[in-house]
């Protein structure tokens, strides 16, 4: 009994922590300005644009991750165990690293010096990429993990090929499993900021993502960088809500 | 603009096309002060800086940065921030007649708890050691 209440007591305290600062967000914004800031041009454009690129890292990663992940999940080699790490250490990376590393690799000072991508829409678009396929290969590679390996031989022994397994046993059975990272991959790429900003600057209609107006909004905007907020709340809240439910995410039920 | 490989050697470079350029958001210090700049050169001449202007950074860092990094070919900072590049960054000199006058102030706070230990520290900054050291930062004094 004692036990149950402290868990009660530890959820109140996380729900509330969590999300005391997300309803302040909109208590400080009237409905009329959150309307208001979308007829921003620059808003709109950082909308737009943030939608765009975010969309485009998703699917390079979903197309290169989950093939990827597959082949972590399911082959046993030598290094996987580094392999695995390399891939989740942009997880655990400052946006700033994040921003200087990507600088040193591809800027036009880099390891592959390019001009094609410092302060273009395509260098958003790989920032993006680079912290958010971490979030879903490693969930992709969790879920495959979990998909029945019997499941797996049975579809071999009944005549498919590997590539026909892969696509239509191990992808339908760990579909929840992708969503939800698909879903955190998502929320990541529409909140960079750091590695957007160093990597890619911050001008409108080009390299400006939402995370960028807001934060330039701040010093003489700061209702406008509320109601901005207030929309990437909303989106990225529909976004999570819309791609668990598509994937058929059991948390979500009732138990 | 980078000491190596310089595209910008004039103010005047600025108006040409394909220059690329990064200068503070306008509600920074910097970026306002640059305004104030190309302001002065005339609408048009403003107009064509303007329209090179590949990033707006949220602080004089950002602008530092892109330069050394060589991801714009010019930007805006302050004498100052050239200095503390050591050389990866040159200045153009900027007429005198559309330079800004970006002043700093120092004073002692009225009822401070330490009045006789800070106007010896304001004291040291204008004359002596911090005087010295503003100096070779790049700062000059009224």
């Amino acid at each position: 009994m004692a036990f149950r209440a402290a868990t009660a007591a530890a959820l109140a305290a996380a729900l509330a922590f969590l999300t005391v600062p997300i309803v302040a967000v909109f208590a400080n914004t009237s409905p009329g300005k959150l309307v208001d800031s979308l007829g921003d041009g620059a808003a709109r454009d950082a909308l737009w644009l943030s939608l765009q690129t975010s969309l485009a890292a998703l699917a390079i990663i979903v197309v290169v991750g989950t093939p990827a992940a597959y082949a972590l999940a399911t082959r046993a080699f030598r290094g996987r165990a580094l392999v695995l790490t390399l891939i989740e250490l942009p997880l655990v990376l400052p946006p700033a690293v994040a921003g200087i590393a990507l600088l040193a690799a591809l800027g036009p000072k880099g390891l592959f010096p390019t001009d094609a991508l410092v302060l273009q829409t395509a260098g958003v678009v790989v920032a993006l990429t680079f912290v958010a396929a971490p979030f879903y290969v490693r969930q992709a590679i969790a879920a495959f993990a979990a998909v029945d390996a019997n499941l797996l031989r049975a579809s071999r022994t009944l005549g498919a090929g590997e590539a026909a397994t892969f696509a239509r046993v191990a992808i339908p059975t760990a579909r929840p499993g992708l969503a939800a990272g698909l879903a955190l991959a998502w929320g990541r790429a529409l909140g960079e900021f750091g590695a957007t900003l160093m990597f890619a600057g911050s001008f409108r209609g080009i390299t400006q993502t939402v995370p960028l107006a807001i934060y330039d909004r701040f010093s003489d905007d700061f209702p406008g960088a509320l109601a901005l907020s207030a929309v990437l709340v909303c989106v990225s809240a529909a976004l999570l809500l819309t791609v668990k439910l598509a994937g058929g995410d059991r948390e979500l039920a009732l138990r | 603009v980078p000491a190596d490989d310089a595209k910008v050697t004039a103010l005047e470079d600025l108006y040409r096309p394909g220059i690329k350029l990064a200068i503070g958001s306008e509600d920074v210090p910097v970026g306002s002060y640059t305004r104030e700049v190309l302001a002065k050169l005339g609408a048009a001449n403003a107009k064509k800086v303007l329209a090179n202007v590949r990033s707006n950074e949220p602080d004089v860092k950002g602008v530092v940065g892109k330069l050394t990094q060589g991801a714009v070919d010019a930007g805006f900072v302050y004498v100052t921030d050239v200095e503390a590049t050591k050389g990866a960054l040159t200045a153009i000199e900027l007429p005198a007649d559309i330079s800004p006058e970006v002043a700093y102030g120092v004073a002692v706070v009225k009822g401070a708890k330490h009045p006789e230990a800070a106007q010896k520290f304001v004291d040291g900054l204008l004359d002596g050691a911090g005087h010295d050291a503003l100096e070779a930062a790049g700062f000059s004094f009224p």
